[in-house]
Formats: C-alpha cells, structure tokens, sequence
C-alpha cells in the first residue's frame, strides 16, 4: 500500500465532499503547519473519558462490563487535564476525518510525545470510508503525571492508498454505523452473540450522576452479581479501608 | 455565597437565564435561549420604559368606545398590554438573532405541530386552544404569525419556504394566513375586551418591530450565508460529517460557515433530510424512531462540532 504524499492530501482535501475520492480533516487551523510530505499532524480534543477511582478489580469484555463506570470530562483549550503517572484517558482527537473508499489511516504517537512515554493509540488502524474524531487510548506509561493540554498535537495521520476498489460500487454500498460519526471519545462496543452491547449508556448516566451528587451508588442487584462479591471479598481481605470509605 | 468564599463577584451586567433541565442538553430546542436572552436586553435597555407611553396611547384609541371597565380591570389590561409587548419584542429578538430556527424550536416546545390535522390543514379544536391569549402571553398561533412576518421582512422566509416541504413549514404558512378576527382574549376563562384588546396590540406591533430594530439591527441576519452554504452543508450532514470547513470551488481555501448558518442548516436537515443520512447506513431504519432519535442526536453533535471549530478557527486566526 503506497502512502500518499502531501500534493495528494491537498487534492483531496480540496474536493468536494461529494467526490468519491475526497478526504475531510475538519478543522485544520494551521493547515500548512499541520501537513508534511507524508502525514498530517493531528492534536488532542477537549473531551475525555476517565475511568472510576478506585479502579474496578478487574474488566471482562462481556455484558456486565456494562455496569463499569467512567466518566466525562470536558477540558476547554488553554487549560489542561493531569494524567498521573501509570494510568490511562481516553481522548479524542480535534480534527473530524472522513476517509474515502480507496484509503485507509494509521494514527502514530508524535515522536517527541513518545519521548515522554506517552502513548496515545494502541488501536492506530483507520478503516476507509471511516468518519468521525478518532478516538485515543491515552496511557502515561512514565514515572511522572503528564498535564494534557487540549490543542496539542499528539499524532501524525498517514494515508494509505488500498488497491484495486472499485470507487462507484462501493458508493452504492451503505456505510457501516457501529462507530459512526463520534465526535468525542467512546466507549468500546463488544459483539456478543451476534448482538452489540455498548458501554456508552452506562459511562454517560454515570457521569450524569457524578456530576450532580459526586458519588457513585451501587444497586443492590450489584452486590448480588459475583463480579461484585468478587470485588467486596477483595476489598476486605486486603482490609483497605481507604478504598472502602 | 460567592462572597463567603472570597471568589471573584459577579459582574453586575451578568445575566443569567434559567432553562428546563430537559431541554439542557438538545442543541436545537436550545434556540428558544435566544428569547430568554433577549428577556435581558429587554431589560438593560428599559425598553419598557420607553415603549409605555405609547401603549398607553393605542389602548386608549382602541377603548375610546368600551363602557364599564372597572380601575382593576384597566390596571389588569395595561398590565397584559405590558407582558404582550415584552413576549412579542423577545419572540421577534430571536429570530433577529438565530432566524428560523427559533421558531422551529418553539413550534417543537409547545407542540403546536399538534394543531395540524391529517390532510396538512388547521385542526380547528388545537388551532382554536392555540389562538388564545393569555394574561401573560400572546396566542402561540399570534406569535408564530408576528414571527413569520418578520422572517419575510428579513428574506429568511424566501429562503425557508421556496424548496422545502416539512410540517413545522406549512404550520408557519397557516399561523401566517391565521386570520386576526379568529383570536381570542380569556382572562379566568372567560372572554375579555377581544377586540379592542386586540387593536391595541396591532397598534403597538410597529413600535415593538422597532424596537427591535434598534436593539438588533448591526447584528448579521445572515440570510446570504445561508443561501450560499444550505447545500453543500447539507450534503455533510447527509453523510454523517461535520461542517466546519468546506473547501472552496477549485480554490485553495476553505470557508467556515457560521454558528447562525449550521444551527439553521442543522434544523432544517433534522426536519427534512434524516431519512437520507438513515437510508445511506448499514442496518438502520429511518422509519424506527429509535433509529431517528439516534440519528437526530448525531446531526445535533455534529452542529455542536461545527460551531465548536468556527470559534476555535476564529481564536486561532485571531479574528
């Protein structure tokens, strides 16, 4: 798969949207500044999902992930968000990106990010006809916290162009909605016998509910689930009564 | 409170405007804010004040030939007068301010689409609930009638009406062809000084315009944006993307449509066109209203983005 150069990006870029063969990166403030000969750099945006304190005591990728807990956090540009050393955010990037039918993306860390052992994507593959702010798995891996300022750049988008599609036949086709069009961070989505379960309704109510009372109550269903007996019998015999309180 | 903890007071001209906590998180309805909005300006520029004396005025030409009004029942009609007078000039604000789309929004709010019968005529029992003053406010169908009247005024009616066809549109037609002899004044139920309560509020509707007028008028209408950016715009709704920059014909730059534009764009596409964004999606239905609300939501975000980056595309260009 070639990568396409910057003379092609601006071509694209320049269609119109209509265009079988257009890209969108919306927006580019500094759009000379942002293109190279082979990538496009991409910043940080101004929303993420952070997971609960204390941390669950451990993730299963099927439906009683449903009921884990992770809330929004809005950061305007000009202030910032502290990741602490050893954890994780998600994020999101600024720029909405439509691919078309003949390319696909990977998202790599910016190198002098990468330096601070910063890692902001483990999923980096873009699929074409993709849309939507790409989401980031932002993890500190370093020893010290890391103030995230929105705005920054963080990656460099690099394009690919795929080989022998047939563009008018796959404009005929109807788009895939699984992840369509976000435009802040999301929470993942598992297939799980043959239905899609998402994590969305649950990190949404519960930051609803942070928001308002900042504290998190648990069901009484919850206590009778054995991930949650698992975790209480945990939370005991380490006798920790700070995460307890 | 503020002063207990030492933090920075409030700026004295700060205004703030309380909204229903469902109506917090929906861009679209968020519209109306532009009447609450004007609430204030209504206000700070005791527009009251200097309107009165000529209320006073068409009150008395309309109740030269009415006999037995009681001192309470004339402190009552000045007072509606008043409350009529502020309603019409936030009503008629608004749409100065964000156009169509208010009145969208306030046909969504009070479910006047309710007044529609099944042939896309005036059901006459809703329409006839609907074409009632109040102590406080004008008749919702008076309302949306002054509003379409303004929107012709301000070439936004042109545009709205020449190509398109939804229900909130031929709702507005209908309040606009309402006829005056048609509303009614009930105070506690009971019919009160309709006609002449009337005239005098037609005798005050031109001394509200200009009020407006003045309190609005270096604000962009932003019609000519909208004539040249309602298509391409929604062209990117239509295909699930954010319209904050669109490229320019065989140009190397690219315009960035404003707030007032892709909140009109949005409206209009969320009334007309969601069934195209649906149809073009694998597995969805446009005739679900789960699938519809989803997408709504999405069409709403993706507006929210748009004016998001116009504001960041300005900061950074300094603008």
């Amino acid at each position: 798969m070639p990568v396409i150069s910057v003379k092609e990006i601006k071509e694209r870029l320049r269609m119109k949207v209509t265009e079988k063969k257009s890209l969108v990166i919306t927006p580019l403030p500094r759009r000379e500044e942002a293109l190279s000969a082979d990538s496009v750099d991409l910043t940080l945006g101004t929303h993420f999902l952070l997971p609960q304190v204390p941390p669950l005591p451990f993730a299963t990728l099927d439906q009683s992930e449903l009921h884990s807990g992770q809330f929004r956090v809005h950061v305007p540009l000009g202030k910032y968000l502290v990741l602490p050393a050893h954890q994780t955010a998600l994020g999101a990037t600024l720029e909405y990106i439509k691919l078309p039918a003949d390319l696909s993306g990977q998202i790599l860390t910016k190198s002098s990010l990468a330096r601070t052992f910063v890692a902001i994507e483990t999923a980096p593959w873009i699929h074409p006809l993709y849309r939507g702010c790409l989401t980031l798995e932002i993890a500190n891996v370093s020893n010290t916290p890391l103030l995230l300022h929105p705005g920054v750049k963080v990656g460099q988008l690099v394009l690919m162009r795929i080989e022998n599609v047939d563009l008018d036949e796959e404009a005929k086709k109807r788009i895939g909605g699984k992840y369509l069009g976000p435009v802040y961070p999301g929470p993942p989505t598992f297939q799980i016998s043959g239905t899609f379960c998402s994590r969305r309704a649950s990190a949404e109510t519960r930051s609803t509910s942070r928001a308002f009372d900042g504290s998190t109550s648990y069901s009484s269903s919850s206590f009778t689930s054995p991930r949650s007996a698992f975790a209480f019998s945990i939370i005991f015999s380490c006798n920790c009564p700070g995460t307890v309180s | 409170m503020a002063a207990l903890v030492h933090f920075k007071k409030f700026d004295k001209t700060l205004g703030i405007i309380g909204i229903p906590y469902s109506q917090s998180a929906t861009l679209l309805l968020n519209c109306l804010i532009s009447h609450e909005f004007a609430h204030y300006v209504y206000g700070e520029r005791k527009i009251a004040t200097k309107i009165a004396p000529q209320l006073k005025n068409a009150l008395i030409k309309a109740f030269a030939a009415a006999h037995g009004i009681t001192p309470s029942q004339g402190t009552l009609i000045s007072n509606m007068m008043a409350d009529w007078a502020q309603e019409l000039f936030c009503d008629l604000f608004a749409v100065r301010l964000v156009g169509p789309c208010f009145s969208y929004a306030f046909i969504e709010i009070f479910d006047v689409v309710n007044d529609l019968d099944n042939s896309g005529g005036l059901f006459a029992k809703a329409a006839a609930e609907d074409a009632k003053f109040s102590v406080t406010h004008p008749a919702k169908l008076f309302r949306l009638k002054r509003q379409v009247s303004l929107l012709e005024d301000l070439g936004w009616w042109a545009e709205i009406s020449g190509l398109s066809d939804n229900h909130y549109l031929r709702l507005l037609s209908l309040a606009k062809a309402f006829p005056d002899g048609d509303f009614k004044v009930h105070v506690q139920g009971k019919p009160f000084f309709d006609a002449e309560m009337l005239d005098a509020l037609k005798g005050a509707i031109p001394l509200i315009e200009k009020s407006v007028s003045d309190a609005a008028g270096s604000i962009c209408k932003g019609v000519h944006e909208y004539h040249d950016m309602r298509g391409p715009l929604e062209d990117y709704f239509k295909l699930g993307i954010v319209p904050s920059s669109i490229p320019a014909d065989g140009e190397d730059h690219f315009v960035c449509p404003t707030p007032l534009t892709i909140l009109n764009v949005a409206y209009k596409f969320y009334l007309e066109n969601l069934q195209e964004l649906i149809n073009g999606i694998r597995d969805q239905d446009s005739l679900s209203v789960k699938h519809r609300e989803y997408w709504a939501r999405r069409v709403e975000m993706w507006a929210m983005k748009g004016i998001d980056d116009y504001l960041l595309l300005h900061k950074v260009r300094g603008a």
